[in-house]
């Protein structure tokens, strides 16, 4: 694959559920540690540009209307899967990268590698320069032109 | 006598208080709710969807901590706060809006709302404020009292800190058009002093409308606004701007896609009905377009850029507009949400995020905080 391996963490580093926000030229990554598994996530919210990856990684919390009419909310599972910018709360599927709300919405994945005890996220080379532009001008008149 | 009366009695108390600890019952509770009530950001009481005990930052989804700028739930704590605040989101001049007086309009006690009212000016002229830093404040006027209200406009509009009188408009009775606050509004105008119209996020507990929502986002997707309508309504159809033709309004925290609507309603009714306001001299609309502006937070986000341009044009313009974060709190927007917007020139820019509020809230000029350059040092 062409483009760079960032070196990220220490598989030591991270315990499962915790996170690292790693910066690497002009990009920001977040690092997961998903129950064992290691998933990278562009760290800079598309709807005001906040530090996406510094807040917390929640289970998916979703809900149902049962055959009486009424609504029940459950747990899709017990993983913590779910990304929430620290600044406003938006949330996106921590492996898709696609916002809850709005599957037009989303936030760039990488993949990440692991050698000799080190995560690598693999950056290819059309994703060096970070997508900050605002939520309602590409994403809202994306979401409505087309 | 007694205590042997006592010990001999079989005694039943049937009105005693135990104090659940919220956060410990929630482990006995089913999933979801569980998780929900042990992360929820209100500080007591079980989960509320009103304004003042919601789970404002969604059970931990929002944070506020030390590394953001030191601000806490519900504002910025301190003067050096406010300066690395200011820093941090690049502003100049910023207007620090109370937090717990905003409850100031739930205060019966008439005395008490001039005595706070009193104490908050001396408060923040201690220290917390400071024109030569761009750190300015309104005086926050008891409506309970108008005429104490006056005076105490006049005792310290001629602060360079003070940039306004404010009311909290949620909270009062009656609504901000009555004539019972010709006082208030009369000293201002004297002092040159515009009027901010804080909208309060009261929420179900405490509206008719609301009564009976069952979320906070219900609730706060409707209150702020209503209340701003309810006040807007009230201003102009009562006739403020006739009475103080040189009172200007601030509406706040509502954001901006309300105000057209509210215009047409107003211009369609007043037209069918002149009599009810024979007091006015144009429609509705004219007033608002020349005599209010309105703080942008919350931005309706979801607005295509083409929508939110004819939306600018429909209110007045760029002249009409005020830029505004709301930081800390959870709908807080950004400087670049409305800097970026496309449509915007330069010229319009530079009114929205600065050159109307200098203007109307009487700031000094943005050129006069610069340093001075000196060729010794």
């Amino acid at each position: 694959m062409a483009g760079r391996m960032i070196a990220a963490a220490r598989t030591d580093e991270l315990l499962p559920g915790e996170t690292k926000v790693v910066t690497a030229d002009d990009l920001v990554i977040g690092v997961f540690n998903v129950e064992g598994e290691w998933l990278a996530l562009e760290g800079v919210c598309p709807h005001q540009g906040g530090p996406l990856c510094e807040g917390g990684v929640f289970r998916h919390l979703d809900a149902e209307v049962t055959p009486e009419g009424r609504i029940r909310k459950f747990f899709r599972s017990e993983e913590h899967n779910v990304v929430a910018c620290p600044w406003h709360g938006y949330e996106f599927d921590i492996r898709t990268g696609v916002s809850l709300v709005n599957p037009v919405y989303s936030v760039r994945t990488f993949p990440t590698r692991v050698q000799d005890g080190t995560v690598y996220v693999v950056v290819a080379e059309d994703q060096t320069s970070p997508d900050t532009e605002s939520w309602s001008l590409t994403g809202g008149e994306a979401a409505a032109e087309g | 006598m007694t205590t042997n009366l006592l010990a001999d009695l079989d005694i039943v108390d049937v009105d005693a208080h135990y104090l659940e600890n919220v956060r410990d019952f929630a482990e006995y509770l089913e999933e979801p709710e569980r998780t929900i009530f042990r992360d929820w950001s209100g500080e007591y009481h079980l989960p509320s969807v009103s304004g003042l005990y919601n789970d404002t930052h969604m059970g931990g989804r929002i944070r506020r901590t030390a590394d953001s700028m030191g601000a806490n739930f519900g504002g910025i704590v301190g003067a050096d706060h406010v300066g690395r605040t200011m820093e941090w989101l690049s502003i100049d001049a910023i207007v620090l809006i109370p937090t717990y007086m905003l409850t100031l309009g739930y205060l019966s006690d008439r005395e008490r709302a001039v005595t706070v009212c009193r104490g908050f000016m001396e408060y923040m002229l201690d220290g917390r404020s400071d024109a030569e830093r761009g750190i300015y404040f309104p005086i926050v006027v008891p409506l309970q009292e108008p005429e104490e209200a006056a005076k105490l406009i006049h005792e310290y509009a001629n602060r360079p800190e003070v940039c306004a009188i404010m009311a909290n408009a949620g909270t009062f009775q009656p609504p901000l058009g009555s004539t019972s606050y010709n006082p208030i509004y009369r000293a201002a105008q004297e002092h040159g002093l515009p009027v901010i119209a804080h909208a309060g996020n009261l929420g179900p507990d405490f509206s008719e409308y609301q009564r009976g929502f069952q979320t906070f986002l219900e609730n706060h997707a409707l209150d702020l606004v209503f209340c701003n309508e309810v006040q807007i309504t009230s201003v102009v159809l009562e006739g403020v701007f006739e009475r103080f033709p040189d009172l200007n309004f601030i509406f706040q925290e509502s954001g901006v896609a309300y105000v057209p609507s509210l215009m047409h309603r107003l211009d369609t009714e007043y037209m069918r009905r002149r009599s009810d306001a024979p007091v006015l001299r144009k429609l509705p609309s004219e007033y608002l377009k020349e005599r209010t502006f309105y703080a942008t937070q919350p931005f309706e986000t979801s607005l295509k850029a083409k929508h939110a341009q004819y939306l600018f044009d429909m209110l007045g313009g760029a002249d009409r507009l005020m830029y505004a974060s709301d930081w800390p709190h959870w709908d807080w927007d950004h400087p670049s949400t409305i800097a970026e917007l496309p449509f915007l020139t330069d010229e319009t820019r530079a009114k929205i995020m600065g050159g109307n509020a200098r203007r109307i809230l009487r700031l000094q000029p943005a050129e006069s905080r610069e340093p001075v350059r000196t060729e010794a040092r």
